[in-house]
Order: C-alpha cells, then structure tokens, then sequence
C-alpha cells in the first residue's frame, strides 16, 4: 500500500472509532482493518531491519518504533476480539481513539526517515525516541500496551539471555557518557 | 508576615544517575537479569524521593534528560550494531533487533517511570554561561596540581632516605589511593559537559537560597569529575568550597538526606 493511502487508511480507522464510541456498539469488522494496518506497519519493520544505507543505530529506533507499534496493535485487536465477553463496550473504542493519533504520527515520522535515508534529518531519531515513550506510556494507561511476559512469548528465548548478557556487560564495562 | 524559612533538601542527579537507576531488569523464570553496575547504589537514593515526592527533593534538567535518553539508545544500538554489521542471515539480524528491542524498551520505560518523581528545572543559557569562567577557572586549577602531582617527589619530600626504600611501594600505593580524584583528572580531563552540568546545578542553588538561604543542595553523581573515588577529593573539596554544593556517590547522599531528616 502506498504510504498516503497507509495515512488515508488510518484516518479512516479513527473516524470508525469515533462512530463506535458515538454509538456505544463495537463493530468486530474492525478486527481486520487492525491485522492489515498491522502488516503494514511489519513490512516497514522489515524494511529497517534490512536497510543498510542509514547506521545500524538510527535503524534501530526507527525498527524499534514499528515494533512497538505492533505490539499495541495486538493488543488492541485482541481486546476487539473479546470486547463481548469481557464488556470492553465502548471502552476499547475509546481507549483506541486516544492510541490511534501517536501510531499514525509514529508512522508517518518514520516514513518520512525511510524516504530521507542517508539525508535523514539528524533531530528525527531524537524526536521518534520521545514519540515511541509517549506511545508507550498512553498504551500502559488505556491497558493496550504487553506486559514483558506476553511480549516474550513467541520471542528466540536464547537470543534474548544472549543479548540480556551482553547488555549487561556493556553496562559494566563502559563509560557510555563518553559515547554520546 | 515574614515567610516560614527551614531547611530543605535538594538533590541535583547526574546523567549517570538516571541511566544506572534505569538499567535493570529480573526475569527469573526466563533466568534472565540485566543490571547496570551501580544501580543498587542508586536504589536508597530513589526511595527516598519516591517516599518524598512532595518535597521535590530529586531535581534534573533537560540536559540530563535528553543525555540519558541518549545514553541508553547509544549503548543499545553500539552493541546491536556490533552483532548486526556481521551478519548477512536477515532472520538473526531480525531477532537480534528484536530482542535489543526488548531490553531498550523495558530499560526507557524504568527511566521514565524514575523521570516522573523528579522535578525537572528550566535553567536558560544565560544562567549557565554566568558560572561557566568560574567553574572552568577552578578545574583549569585542578588540572594544573593535577599535572603537577609527582608521587615520587612526594615520598621524596616525606619518608626518609632509610625508609624509602623499604616502604616506597606501599607509600606509593597510599599516595595513589589518596589523590585518586586528582591522577584520575590527569588521564581523563573533565569534559565540557560536565562543565555545563555543575553550572546548572550552580544556577539552581541560587535560585533555590534566594527564597531559602539555608538550603542544601546535593549532586548525585558517579563521575569523579565531581564525586570522590574511595578517598578525599579535591575536586569535590572545591566544589564544596566555592559553591556549597556537597558531591557524592548516590547511596551516600541518600544517607546525606537521612541526616536532614528525610528517611
């Protein structure tokens, strides 16, 4: 899908939620418009993981933002599923409402660092950092947001206590000030 | 009426401080543990302001914030990048990005979790650039006693001749370990951001003695720019001098507030 369309779709998810919210009822068709948004937003991850024209860095918070992205997502659709059972009616609309603006902001920033590329804008990384803990941190709110465990369940678990390792001797071993 | 005046507390933290409070994470059931070297240091620190919240005892700026940002993403990304640049299998590189990912998230989101108990204080360039000769007058000073220190003179000048042979690595050792803050400003000069840093907390500790002269005004730090390395420093020493400001290591300012009452 083209990135305006990608925008148009967005928009659209918003004034549906709107409706729902308006009209007190959740609509399960919406279901699907999340897992397309959603692979969309896995194509752009995709992306990042594979670009090498930008530092490993700068891929890396712009991955990390679509990540991020996917994760709410599944949560959301997920409470979209269950909205019946669970009388999240209208609740998940609302809460969805107050989620949907930063996704397509982080969308739309990260889009834009896709095109920049090597001319990226060097406030850009900086700016997508703030926006993804924004993102984060409305998540955790509206109760869309993973907890460690059910983000880690489908993860390489020896790949992460390699990383964890690592991580921690990188915390040990260095003065990181000094690196930035 | 004349206003109430008491004591109060303030503690300035360091860049270092917000990055080592936030690097930590136990997943036991996944035998997992990420832990940066002194954040059980800054534990005690951290709960007391948590404890004091309304006191706004914990202060930073945004210069400390946006480091610390960068800090932990450059940390993340310098030892992703190491892994990632090797690899041409595009499934590794993906599951290494993700579990960076992981980490880094659960690592900003403690630091924001700390950021929300802190107050965080405008201080305008003017402001900083106020103290900027002074503080860069003071390490200059340092710098120079510093690239003076000579041990060897100092045995020289203060063990005889009889002795100095037999005890000269030993008194060596003890000289070594008593100007520590000192050899460590000789190999390592202080940066120009931690200039700016002190004037910062400089240009706070005015503001805050203005409307109460009495109060105490820490930093929290790990640098030995500022804090003591397990012996007296002259850094420190100086800054305490000149501008009233007590540095020190996280756990023994919170030990600094328990004394003013703050337990």
């Amino acid at each position: 899908m083209p990135i305006k369309s990608i925008f148009d779709y967005i928009n659209g998810m918003r004034s549906d939620l709107n409706k729902m919210e308006t009209e007190g009822f959740v609509d399960l068709s919406f279901v699907a418009k999340i897992e397309k948004l959603d692979s969309e937003l896995s194509r752009m991850k995709q992306y990042w993981i594979e670009q090498k024209e930008v530092s490993v860095g700068y891929a890396f918070i712009f991955y990390s933002a679509m990540h991020n992205s996917n994760l709410i997502l599944s949560k959301m659709r997920q409470r979209f599923k269950n909205a019946k059972k669970t009388s999240d009616n209208p609740g998940v609309a609302c809460d969805s409402l107050l989620i949907m603006p930063i996704i397509s902001e982080v969308y739309q920033k990260t889009a834009q660092a896709a095109e920049e590329k090597e001319k990226l804008n060097p406030f850009l990384p900086n700016e997508m950092l703030k926006l993804v803990s924004a993102l984060r941190t409305t998540a955790k709110q509206v109760g869309m947001l993973p907890t460690f465990h059910e983000e880690v369940k489908r993860i390489d678990k020896n790949q992460l206590k390699k990383t964890a390792m690592e991580l921690d001797k990188k915390f040990v071993a260095s003065n990181l000030l000094n690196n930035i | 009426m004349p206003p109430i005046s008491s004591t109060i507390s303030k503690v300035f933290l360091d860049t270092c401080i917000l990055v080592s409070g936030s690097v930590y994470g136990s997943y036991e059931d996944l035998d997992i543990k990420l832990e940066h070297e002194f954040y059980r240091k800054t534990v005690p620190l951290f709960e007391i302001i948590k404890r004091h919240v309304d006191k706004r005892i914990g202060i930073i700026t945004f210069t400390i914030e946006t480091q610390a940002i960068a800090v932990i993403a450059n940390a993340v990304a310098s030892e992703l990048e190491q892994k990632a640049e090797k690899t041409l299998d595009l499934g590794l590189r993906a599951k290494l990005f993700e579990s960076h990912t992981i980490f880094f998230d659960q690592c900003l989101a403690h630091l924001h979790e700390n950021l929300s108990f802190l107050q965080r204080e405008p201080v305008s360039q003017i402001e900083k650039q106020q103290y900027y000769l002074e503080v860069s007058l003071m390490y200059s000073n340092l710098q120079d006693t510093a690239n003076r220190l000579d041990i060897n003179r100092l045995i020289n000048a203060n063990v005889t001749p009889r002795y100095r042979r037999i005890i000269r690595d030993e008194v060596y050792g003890q000289y070594k370990k008593r100007y520590k803050q000192l050899l460590k400003l000789k190999s390592e000069p202080v940066e120009e951001s931690d200039k700016g840093i002190l004037c910062e907390v400089i240009a706070l500790s005015k503001l805050y003695r203005r409307t109460n002269p009495s109060t105490r005004m820490y930093l929290a730090s790990t640098d030995y720019h500022f804090s003591p390395c397990n012996s007296e420093g002259e850094i420190t020493e100086q800054i305490k001098q000149r501008f009233d400001i007590v540095c020190d290591w996280p756990h023994e300012v919170a030990k600094y507030l328990n004394s003013d009452g703050f337990t």
